[in-house]
């Protein structure tokens, strides 16, 4: 059954890693529902965070496939085991003057914070895990949602664990 | 690599001579430098603009440079050289369209697993981006269709770059990798120094040894099996599994059936050998796949041509999949147990550690193999059978040529029937003595190679087994062989069509014959002479002894001899694409 898998992978910052990753998953009709990728606190290292939707072989040759890149030190699965997770939105919502003070208000709720207000709208903020930003999505939206801006998902281990291993010269790590 | 560079990398005040190797040079020295370090002594390549620094820079040194007639010629070149000798082969193209007629080659050596490396030129630094004259993005062309690829930003990289790129090219499962240099990086001057070794590249790990539990796992498959079959690959070519996989055979007594790219593992009469299998294997190679208990699939990667329906697919057995590349485990056919590893050493390890007595009879196997052998042999063409004028058995010249180019040669081929027919009947007797293009099939591949395989076994004999349609595609190159004194025979099989596309319509498309007709050939013969090497063109099958004597002693050039074949001569048995193994049309008894 393809459901939703998170995907951390460690890679070199050189020219082409994210091309490199972009085009594995159109080639090989992979399933790709978000990408984001950063510097980690290793200033050459980059965390590319990838949501996919994939059955347990998909996922496992999606993992195969990113390790076989040259760029790519590390892979790990991150679902279904226990982790953070975050993700970023920003939205514009109608609120002319009466409206207002009930949509900061339903912001309170979300603690989603408040980055502009306009004549006839205001522009929110809120990070927290999937299911929460589509919450608050949701509660947004008898007043008039004009747009929404989400980020990828980033992801970490819920435990002691670092996802990634430490750095050790001449060796490769995937968890599957 | 190095983090020293000056603004716009200009090299550091102070050369340094005579130190441990490191002086002042042009980035295009450092790519010729290095390719002696690397100990490469023939690089197959055509010049233009973005690459002209390291053509100046080749005047200096000793390599030598084999200018083709185009550079597709010159990447099938360096892939014939590299699958031949197994070193890795080296072609050199400008930017853009010499790039972009490198892809093709890029892409089938990348398909078959075979190291080479390329190098491009680029456009300059300052005009990147702009669209600029010859510019295209050869680096990120290169993603979809080499194990690796560079794009080398700063002159004093370049030894670094090269180092690389030659492990990874030869490393774990070989391939194709690119370095692609702007001509001001070619140009301009920094400090060398001898790049340090080993490689250390985090994100790379060249398996070897399976795990001793991977190893116990595999030897109790194998002591329960009842009716166990190799399904061997290129994996044992690339890998140099043959001598232990000969002996783990000979101890084991269990059959053998290879891929396309595996011919050559085993010699093609060992008792033990079935053949190819596939779409156009022999019919008990593949009744034994389909009514096994146990696939030892080594070095393979279940392509469609193998498998036919997958879910059909070697159902009665248990499979164990050993591969150097761990993304081919699980990504066809599941395996029951699968291993990363490097295919010698798991052989070398079960040998080692092999209980013969604990291996069941496996009698009652041999028996039922050789009674399909005996029912359905590989006779859709006779054996003996010469044909008529004009209709000369494709058989006939495969095992003639077989027969009077000794165990010595190597045989390459183009893509088509003419593969097939070679791919069944030729007697190949060693590993990189059969050179085709097995994953792409790429029409146009093997006149290319089979003058890189004579440049790397000069005292070889070298056939090409060609049709008249794939020959057309890269027929420029007898130019390269003859001002070369390249001899290669090339055994055109010419039926005036594009016979496997043909076959397919006649099988599969109620005849309706679309765009296969070659009537309109050129007279190859008097093409050959006009390129300026010799050629002779046979009719009637008492002539193909003879034509072939004359032109395997005919040295100093190219020898071409066309046979004329029939167009409605097919490629027996076929398995449809889509229809399971056990499926076949043709090879009936």
């Amino acid at each position: 059954m393809k459901r939703p898998t998170t995907i951390c992978a460690l890679t070199e910052n050189r020219p082409g890693v994210l091309a490199r990753i972009a085009g594995l998953f159109s080639r090989r009709a992979f399933n790709l529902l978000s990408v984001t990728a950063e510097q980690t606190a290793t200033p050459d290292l980059y965390c590319i965070t990838l949501v996919v939707m994939e059955n347990d072989a998909g996922v496992e040759q999606v993992c195969k496939q990113l390790w076989k890149l040259i760029d790519v030190e590390q892979v790990v699965t991150l679902s279904p085991r226990p982790a953070v997770e975050r993700q970023l939105v920003l939205v514009k919502v109608k609120a002319p003057n009466g409206q207002r003070a009930r949509v900061t208000q339903e912001a309170d709720v979300f603690h989603a914070r408040v980055l502009h207000v306009g004549a006839e709208t205001v522009t929110l903020e809120l990070a927290g895990d999937p299911a929460q930003i589509s919450d608050f999505l949701k509660a947004l939206e008898p007043f008039g949602v004009l747009e929404v801006i989400r980020s990828g998902k980033i992801s970490l281990l819920r435990s002691d664990e670092t996802t990634f291993e430490p750095r050790r010269h001449g060796e490769r790590l995937v968890k599957l | 690599m190095s983090n020293t560079h000056g603004p716009n990398g200009a090299p550091p005040a102070a050369a340094d001579n005579g130190n441990g190797g490191r002086q002042m040079l042009s980035g295009a020295d450092m790519v010729i430098r290095s390719l002696a370090r690397e100990g490469v002594d023939i690089i197959f390549g055509y010049p233009g603009g973005a690459i002209m620094p390291v053509y100046d820079a080749l005047l200096d040194h000793k390599l030598t440079h084999i200018l083709t007639r185009h550079e597709q010629g010159a990447a099938h070149m360096a892939d014939g050289y590299a699958r031949a000798s197994g070193r890795v082969g080296v072609c050199m193209a400008t930017s853009g369209p010499g790039a972009t007629n490198l892809v093709t080659g890029l892409a089938t050596a990348y398909m078959d697993s075979v190291p080479l490396v390329a190098i491009t030129g680029q456009v300059s630094s300052a005009l990147i981006g702009t669209d600029g004259f010859q510019e295209a993005d050869t680096f990120g062309l290169s993603f979809p269709i080499t194990k690796h690829s560079y794009f080398v930003s700063r002159t004093e990289d370049i030894p670094a770059v090269m180092k690389e790129a030659f492990y990874i090219a030869r490393t774990g499962r070989p391939g194709p990798v690119l370095v692609d240099i702007p001509k001001d990086v070619q140009q301009r001057t920094a400090l060398y120094e001898p790049p340090a070794a080993p490689v250390v590249l985090p994100g790379y790990l060249v398996p070897d040894k399976a795990r001793d539990e991977e190893v116990r796992l595999i030897l109790d498959e194998i002591y329960r099996a009842r009716r166990p079959l190799l399904y061997v690959g290129g994996g044992a070519i690339t890998g140099g599994a043959s001598d232990v996989l000969r002996r783990f055979i000979e101890c084991t007594k269990i059959p053998v059936t290879t891929t396309l790219m595996g011919l050559g593992a085993l010699p093609r009469y060992h008792p033990q050998s079935l053949g190819m299998l596939g779409m156009h294997g022999s019919v008990y190679a593949n009744k034994a796949v389909t009514n096994a208990d146990l696939l030892l699939a080594l070095g393979v990667r279940f392509d469609d041509r193998v498998t036919g329906r997958k879910d059909r697919f070697a159902r009665n057995a248990r499979i164990v999949h050993v591969d150097i590349d761990p993304a081919e485990i699980g990504k066809n056919v599941a395996a029951h147990i699968g291993v990363q590893a490097d295919m010698r050493c798991v052989l070398e390890q079960i040998v080692e550690r092999l209980d013969a007595r604990r291996l069941r009879d496996y009698a009652p196997w041999h028996a039922q193999i050789d009674a399909w052998r005996t029912k359905h042999p590989l006779q859709s063409l006779a054996s003996g059978v010469k044909g008529t004028r004009d209709n000369i058995s494709p058989r006939y010249i495969v095992e003639e040529i077989g027969r009077l180019a000794g165990e010595e040669a190597i045989i390459v081929t183009d893509v088509g029937q003419h593969q097939m027919w070679a791919a069944q009947y030729y007697p190949v007797t060693r590993p990189r003595g059969f050179l085709t293009s097995g994953g792409l099939g790429t029409m146009g591949y093997g006149f290319p190679a089979s003058i890189g395989a004579k440049f790397a076994f000069p005292d070889r004999t070298v056939v090409l087994i060609a049709g008249d349609g794939s020959f057309q595609m890269n027929i420029q190159e007898l130019t390269t062989a003859v001002s070369n004194k390249i001899h290669v025979v090339i055994a055109l099989f010419d039926n005036q069509a594009l016979g496997m596309v043909r076959q397919w319509q006649n099988l599969f498309h109620d005849r309706r014959y679309s765009s296969v007709d070659l009537k309109d050939n050129p007279d190859f013969v008097k093409v050959a002479e006009a390129f300026g090497g010799k050629g002779r063109d046979v009719h009637d099958p008492e002539d193909v002894t003879p034509a072939l004597q004359q032109a395997l002693a005919s040295p100093g050039g190219p020898f071409l001899i066309r046979f004329r074949l029939h167009n409605d001569e097919n490629v027996f048995p076929i398995v449809p694409a889509g229809a399971g193994l056990d499926e076949a049309i043709g090879g009936e008894e």
